[in-house]
């Protein structure tokens, strides 16, 4: 589903909603006036006459106040014909918003499946680089062991080289294989200190063997987000346990969180497309890592987010970790931005509020 | 008799092939495969930042070079040897896992004067060696 449909179901709501606004009170106006006015313009005929002595044309005062009675009647069986016609014309409108809100829902799942597929079409080229590698190191071992007689050692080591080369292959599948599953997000209201006071415990035993602090600067009393804890505990763990890598040997992580109005945040770099994902004076969560490590060089953070782009060795990492990272916090409609100056680097992620 | 030592020079004198990878056991299954067929002898690299000075020291007849590495790739690799007054007369055959057209055009633009794709067999990295012997570059 393309931005174009998704906008006209957005056009379709609005125009819906303008309607629904307009006509029924319209309507319901007239029913009033008419209701009141007629009953008080023959009884105002009626007190004229016998005032100013004007002979009553069509009789007597009894049959003019029946015809007041008469008329008042017409008009509240007017008035009630048009309440239920306004009332069928409400039902009619919730109907129609209750299919536009399952239209949009299912626009929305499309758009997240098609930035799935997207993202997959991205991986698939890397995929094949990232599986070939491997191959062409198990075929060079085959080579070997068909036209020479190893001794023991050297089978043991060309096997072990083989079995490691193809665990290496099979996580780039699972990698692939896991970021494609469709299911949706397992969305609920998240406590984000929580999830990462979590993730921290989970990368706790690497940073204190690699003597580093963690500076926790967690705003109490934030506003909950929606998520899946799942995906954006497996965020925090990648962002963390790079900035662990990035400073082996020693340094400081720090972590905060506070919450922003949208206006009050000055955004380093724009998502794709120009398109601002957040609207006007909402309220967001912010959460900022930042480490003492060595930094990113400026043409390094330019590819940080592609997929299978790494700096690390080839057994140390699979140059997927931050690629997915910010596939998750885009399906979570938030934005996630990388900043690195001579040292130290500084990953700053942005959320919505719920309610906000 | 001195020309029967040339040629003896000739037969026996083993081929240098220099190989730029960073997948460091690929270096070591094919340093070892070309190592035992006693026709060449090879120098591995698991990067290209060095490629020059390398370059110079060991004088190679043939460089295999891979093209995604970390900080010197090896299209930029290409761009270094093709400055260079010995980097420009030494072939040099592409040996990587990315298949697509545009990366084959990309490299064939710098001068290179074979691409080959992994997984690649023994015997025609072999034949793609020799082959390569044989080119001219300038």
């Amino acid at each position: 589903m393309t931005t174009e449909n998704k906008q006209n179901n957005q056009v379709e709501i609005n125009v819906s909603l303008k309607e629904l606004k307009r006509e029924p009170y319209h309507r319901l106006s007239i029913a009033f006036a008419l209701m009141t006015v007629i009953p008080f313009l023959v009884f105002f005929y009626i007190i004229a006459t016998r005032l100013f002595s004007i002979n009553i044309v069509i009789g007597d005062v009894g049959l003019a106040l029946a015809i007041t009675l008469y008329l008042s009647f017409l008009g509240y069986l007017l008035g009630f014909s048009i309440v239920r016609n306004l009332l069928n014309r409400i039902i009619g409108y919730t109907e129609k918003i209750r299919l536009a809100y399952v239209q949009l829902r299912e626009t929305q799942d499309l758009l997240v499946q098609s930035e799935k597929f997207k993202a997959i079409g991205e991986l698939a080229s890397g995929i094949a680089h990232e599986v070939k590698n491997p191959l062409g190191i198990i075929l060079q071992d085959v080579n070997y062991l068909e036209d020479n007689s190893p001794s023991k050692d050297e089978l043991v080591h060309i096997v072990n080289m083989m079995k490691k080369n193809i665990a290496r292959a099979d996580s780039i599948i699972n990698t692939l294989v896991d970021f494609s599953k469709t299911s949706q997000l397992n969305i609920e209201p998240l406590d984000i200190n929580s999830i990462i006071d979590n993730s921290l415990l989970l990368i706790k035993h690497r940073s204190s063997l690699e003597n580093i602090t963690v500076v926790r600067e967690l705003k109490g009393d934030l506003p909950k987000i929606l998520a899946d804890a799942v995906r954006i505990e497996q965020v925090f763990v990648n962002i963390f346990l790079n900035a662990v890598q990035a400073m082996a040997g020693g340094g400081k992580l720090f972590v905060r969180t506070y919450q922003k109005k949208i206006e009050e945040i000055k955004f380093h770099v724009k998502p794709e497309k120009g398109e601002d994902p957040f609207g006007a004076h909402e309220t967001l969560v912010v959460v900022e890592i930042e480490d003492t490590g060595g930094g990113i060089p400026r043409e390094n953070l330019k590819r940080i987010f592609d997929p299978f782009f790494t700096t690390k060795r080839p057994k140390e990492g699979t140059g997927l970790g931050l690629f997915v990272t910010r596939n998750i916090i885009e399906l979570h409609r938030g934005l996630i931005n990388i900043e690195s100056e001579e040292k130290g680097a500084k990953v700053t992620i942005i959320l919505r509020a719920l309610g906000g | 008799m001195a020309e029967n030592i040339y040629e003896d020079h000739i037969i026996y004198k083993k081929k240098r092939v220099m190989i730029v990878d960073d997948e460091e056991d690929f270096l070591e299954i094919t340093k070892l495969n070309l190592e035992k067929t006693g026709k060449y002898e090879i120098l591995a690299l698991s990067n290209a930042n060095e490629i020059i000075s390398k370059l110079h020291e060991f004088t190679p007849d043939v460089i295999l070079l891979d093209v995604v590495m970390p900080q010197t790739d090896g299209l930029k690799a290409c761009e270094k040897l093709n400055a260079d007054a010995l980097g420009i007369m030494t072939p040099i055959v592409i040996i990587s896992a990315l298949t697509s057209d545009r990366d084959k055009l990309k490299a064939y633009e710098l001068g290179i004067v074979d691409y080959i794709t992994k997984p690649v067999d023994k015997n025609t990295l072999i034949a793609c060696i020799e082959k390569a012997f044989g080119h001219k570059r300038l």
